[in-house]
């Protein structure tokens, strides 16, 4: 077996349950509550357990996997699905209920930025506190001061109590510290979802550098987008059970399309007050029919309804995709269609926008329709209209590139090469 | 990080918790925790540090007034005024009973990096108690300001009992404090009934009157409190009188038993702090 594929953790049959009292309210109790089972029992025995009322929750269940040196690990899931025990588990915050887990190698866990930053000690002294507490040595925390302080941006504030601190410069002091704990094993929760874009950029450019230096990751996230672009494995949890474990793509691939909104409706009533509406707004694949999920690389179309009460001067009907995360990724309107904008007389429309050959990489979308006219309030707007395109295990760029589409576009382009010699 | 690399094993049912090993390689976080509390409590204050002082004299003074001057209780040595008597005790009472409550609430308050990250969890107790112990060295300097004040030679007796007596004084106040700092993890009355008990401890122990008020035949039974013990020892180290030996081993011995019980329950307790603090 060579050093790269050896596991490093190696996790066998975890399993985490809770027991819910129906009756009791706060997660602890008062003596008052429980002063009938203390009489019960001695003080050393296991108060209350087995009252009853108990119901057994598994957080998680069975969860078995590998993670190999050098891994980005990455577990997706719902709110609740057992994420967060998971790494609580291994960061030996909590105990699991059965099981075993094997980690090589020194571990550090980053489970919140600035854990144990206290807001009256000034940034310096939280410097030391909180490296201390993450696990670096006093010693190690001194030679890497300077780094920290640098990588964070913040010089001015050092000596300032970070309750002063704005949440956007104590968010970097904290992940400055964290960035630099060099531990063999990272495991980091959710951090990533703070500070500006920018900065959100160096961060992981952090992780991944450490990753390439053999550092193993695990790494858990709401973001898709970001544990598509550092995962290279990932674990899909629902309902604490491992329902995926292997590929990136098909891990966010399942909390996609296991986690897609609630279907929307698309078709709207009527209101009188409204002088412009839209009436409904249809995704329709090849074979055109209503969808919500399209193939990768397959034609499609929107059609959009709508009902002019009211003569309208200048008016842009428009659509806006928007990736996951809300970043614009396209735009189209009638103006394309007319050259200028129109006036829309009274009457009821239909607008049948085609995409032939535009096409998306696989992921989840909104569509964002609107009416409008220059300089006024929008005559109607519609958001959050969903749409997912679905992954594709035969498509060519699957084998390569870590198996990572880059951007939104998945346009295919001609390639002319010649052999000169 | 933490000394040597070591390859880390988990397994249900099976933690490893009250290791002193353990608790060696966290010492520099022991350290950093003493270092954060002390700085913290002494932070956006105007007197800082001499809030440690302050306290036990003032408490000497309403004493003097009400126990001594009013009521007429005596030091028991007839060279020690009242005032030197009861600020030497109250200066031990209170590194006992601020240790014991803080170290009873160190856990609820350290609960944010309970939930987040791993270390052993007497970590935060042993801080709190090292925070009092800072506070008392503030506080026995007025002490010797006191003694030449009033002209009293310490003996040199006192002087090698003052350490011992804190070391039995902290112990037991330990091994109280990190039995309800796992109980106030689970149930949060202990935040409200211990300075209460505390409170109304300073009166059956011989703080403010000299345990020799005590009826003879009873007065063994007062030393089962080990305050008793590291008190009225180094009152009769400093002043000259006679030690109860006897009296003395046998705070030592409730100690003992106070910290065994203490580091019992938290070592049954401490797996499932996370999950219910």
């Amino acid at each position: 077996m060579n050093e790269e594929n050896e596991p490093v953790i190696t996790v066998e049959n975890i399993s985490k349950s809770y027991h819910i009292r129906h009756r009791a309210s706060a997660s602890y109790g008062t003596i008052k509550d429980k002063f009938g089972n203390f009489v019960k029992k001695p003080l050393f025995g296991t108060g209350g357990e087995d009252s009853e009322t108990d119901e057994t929750f598994w957080a998680l269940k069975d969860i078995n996997f590998t993670v190999n040196k050098g891994d980005v690990f990455g577990i997706v899931g719902k709110n609740g699905s057992g994420k967060s025990t998971m790494l609580k588990i291994l960061s030996r915050i909590v105990e699991p209920t059965t099981g075993v887990i094997r980690m090589r190698g020194r571990v550090a866990s980053m489970l919140e930025v600035g854990t144990g930053f206290h807001p009256e000690l000034t940034g310096r002294e939280n410097i030391y506190f909180n490296g201390s507490m993450i696990g670096m040595s006093r010693q190690e925390i001194k030679a890497k001061f300077d780094d920290i302080v640098a990588f964070s941006e913040i010089e001015k504030f050092l000596d300032t109590p970070v309750k002063f601190y704005s949440s956007g410069v104590y968010v970097r002091l904290a992940f400055a510290v964290a960035a630099h704990l060099d531990p063999d094993i990272l495991i980091i929760d959710e951090v990533l979802a703070v500070g500006d874009a920018q900065f959100q950029k160096k961060c992981l450019d952090r992780i991944l550098s450490g990753a390439k230096r053999g550092q193993t990751i695990l790494f858990v996230s709401h973001s898709m987008t970001i544990v598509k672009q550092v995962c290279n494995k990932a674990m899909y949890l629902e309902k604490g059970r491992a329902k995926y474990i292997g590929e990136t793509e098909f891990a966010t691939e399942q909390y996609m399309e296991k986690n897609m909104p609630a279907v929307v409706e698309t078709h709207f009533e009527e209101t009188p007050k409204k002088s412009v509406q839209f009436l409904d707004i249809s995704i329709m694949n090849e074979a055109n029919e209503k969808v919500e999920a399209l193939d990768l690389d397959e034609s499609w179309q929107v059609k959009l309804k709508y009902k002019v009460k009211d003569p309208c001067e200048r008016t842009i009907v428009a659509v806006e995709i928007l990736s996951n995360e809300g970043q614009p990724v396209y735009m189209t309107s009638d103006t394309d269609y007319h050259k200028n904008m129109k006036v829309l007389e009274a009457g009821k429309y239909s607008a049948l926008i085609q995409f032939n050959d535009f096409h998306l990489v696989p992921g989840v979308y909104y569509l964002r329709c609107s009416i409008q006219s220059p300089g006024k309030v929008a005559h109607d707007v519609r958001e959050n209209i969903p749409l997912r395109i679905r992954q594709n295990d035969k498509d060519v760029r699957m084998k390569y590139f870590d198996k990572k589409y880059m951007g939104y576009i998945s346009d295919k382009t001609e390639w002319a090469i010649e052999r000169k010699d | 990080m933490r000394s040597v690399t070591q390859d880390i094993y988990i397994e249900a049912e099976k933690r490893q918790s009250l290791s002193i090993r353990e608790l060696w390689l966290y010492r520099e976080l022991f350290f950093f925790f003493a270092w954060r509390d002390i700085k913290v409590r002494y932070k956006q204050t105007a007197l800082g540090a001499g809030w440690a002082i302050l306290q036990p004299f003032l408490a000497t003074g309403v004493f003097t007034l009400f126990f001594n001057k009013v009521a007429g209780i005596q030091s028991g040595n007839v060279a020690v005024p009242y005032a030197v008597f009861a600020y030497l005790g109250l200066m031990y009472w209170n590194c006992f009973n601020s240790s014991i409550n803080t170290v009873a609430n160190s856990l609820v308050a350290s609960q944010g990096v309970i939930t987040k990250i791993y270390f052993p969890r007497l970590i935060p107790c042993l801080a709190a108690a090292a925070l009092s112990v800072v506070d008392f060295f503030f506080a026995s300097t007025i002490f010797f300001v006191l003694m030449a004040v009033y002209r009293i030679p310490p003996h040199i007796e006192g002087l090698l009992y003052f350490i011992p007596a804190l070391g039995l004084l902290v112990a037991a106040a330990l091994g109280i404090g990190i039995f309800f700092a796992a109980l106030n993890v689970k149930y949060r009355d202990v935040r409200s009934a211990l300075p209460f008990i505390t409170q109304l401890l300073l009166f059956i122990t011989p703080v403010i009157y000299p345990i020799t008020s005590i009826p003879e035949q009873y007065r063994i039974f007062a030393f089962l409190n080990p305050v008793a013990g590291a008190i009225s020892g180094i009152r009769a180290a400093m002043f000259g009188d006679a030690i109860n030996w006897n009296g003395v081993l046998l705070s030592c011995l409730s100690t003992i038993v106070a910290l065994f019980i203490g580091l019992m329950y938290f070592k049954k307790t401490e797996k499932n702090f996370a999950d219910i603090i």
